[in-house]
């Protein structure tokens, strides 16, 4: 770049001398430094304001963000500070409750146990038991007392051999009586049997054998009113039976006389049909009488 | 056995008396009122009491 004073000597060819020159080369280095300066600070002063605007919103647009960022971080921090309270409260309410529980379970535990041993010091199980055993017996002697009728007099040797001795004898007089008994049924049954026997050979004597073999066969083991009751019905059924039997052969015995008195001799043959025991009257009616009994 | 079922279930219902005589007693005396824990004590004593001459009943005395 050239200099001021190389352009002014050129311009003015010599006419300006070096001072000269040195002159307006300082009095125009001097202006252009004032402007030059003047300029500067207009721009630092223009840029100062530019920057300063600049610095300041950014400053806000900082302020806001770091604003917003803080308050999502107090309020992150905040939910989860909460959250952890929460947390905390709960679990020390539990344990608190928990605690609570057990140590109330376990001090009513040891207050009814420290009142075991207390009474046990105080008034011992064996004492108890003792007392109870004792209280026991005298309510069961007084009801064995109760239940056998035996009072103070009772409870003397002397008395209580007697009732001893009267209990034996009452035993002794019971098997005896028992005895007695037995021997009195085996009598009385033989007493019948023989007044039926007499009852029976009584009302016997007057018959004849063949009748006297006939109901001694029916009535000999029946009772002596059985026999009372019966002896004429079973006569007479024996004597029907006879008549009956009588009848029938003086028919036979006519029809063979009869028979001899023709030449040629005849032979009947007859197929004799056996009396069947339940068509013949007689027998129904005299079982019929029989089942009665 | 119902006899047992009914012992066990009386003997049950006096432990569970005993634990709240003994449960008021603790409320008592912390509330200060002594006469009310005198007889919440006394009460648990005859529980107590009772109970060992029931155990005692049960055994023979042969």
């Amino acid at each position: 770049m050239a200099k001021i004073n190389d352009i002014l000597s050129e311009a003015t060819k010599g006419i300006l001398t070096e001072d000269v020159l040195k002159e307006i080369e300082a009095a125009f280095n001097t202006s252009v430094n004032e402007r030059a300066q003047l300029h500067v600070e207009k721009a630092l002063t223009e840029q100062d304001a530019d920057y300063s605007k600049k610095l300041e919103t950014l400053i806000e647009a900082i302020d806001t963000d770091h604003t917003n960022k803080l308050k999502k971080v107090v309020e992150a921090i905040e939910t989860d500070r909460a959250n952890k309270l929460k947390a905390v409260v709960v679990k020390y309410e539990k344990a608190l409750n928990n605690e609570a529980t057990s140590f109330k379970s376990s001090i009513v535990n040891e207050i009814s146990n420290y009142l075991d041993l207390y009474l046990e010091e105080k008034l011992p199980t064996a004492s108890i038991n003792e007392a109870v055993k004792n209280k026991k017996a005298v309510a069961l002697l007084e009801s064995l007392r109760n239940m056998l009728s035996v009072d103070m007099a009772v409870a003397k040797d002397s008395i209580r051999d007697a009732i001893v001795d009267g209990k034996h004898k009452l035993d002794e007089a019971a098997s005896q009586l028992e005895v007695a008994q037995k021997e009195v049924a085996k009598l009385t049954e033989e007493n019948k049997k023989l007044s039926a026997a007499l009852v029976l050979e009584e009302k016997l004597s007057t018959l004849q054998e063949d009748k006297k073999a006939y109901v001694k066969k029916v009535l000999g083991n029946k009772a002596a009113e059985f026999i009372k009751e019966n002896f004429d019905y079973t006569v007479k059924l024996f004597e029907r039976t006879e008549n009956e039997r009588l009848a029938t052969l003086k028919t036979e015995a006519v029809a063979e006389a009869v028979a001899t008195q023709v030449d040629r001799p005849v032979i009947e043959e007859k197929a004799s049909t056996p009396v069947s025991k339940e068509s013949d009257p007689y027998f129904n009616a005299y079982m019929g009488e029989l089942k009665k009994y | 056995m119902n006899n047992n079922n009914i012992n066990n279930c009386m003997s049950k219902t006096k432990q569970v008396s005993e634990k709240q005589d003994i449960v008021n007693f603790l409320k008592a005396i912390s509330q200060k009122k002594y006469s009310e824990a005198n007889k919440y004590l006394q009460s648990a004593i005859d529980l107590k009491v009772k109970s060992k001459i029931n155990n005692a009943l049960k055994q023979n005395i042969f």
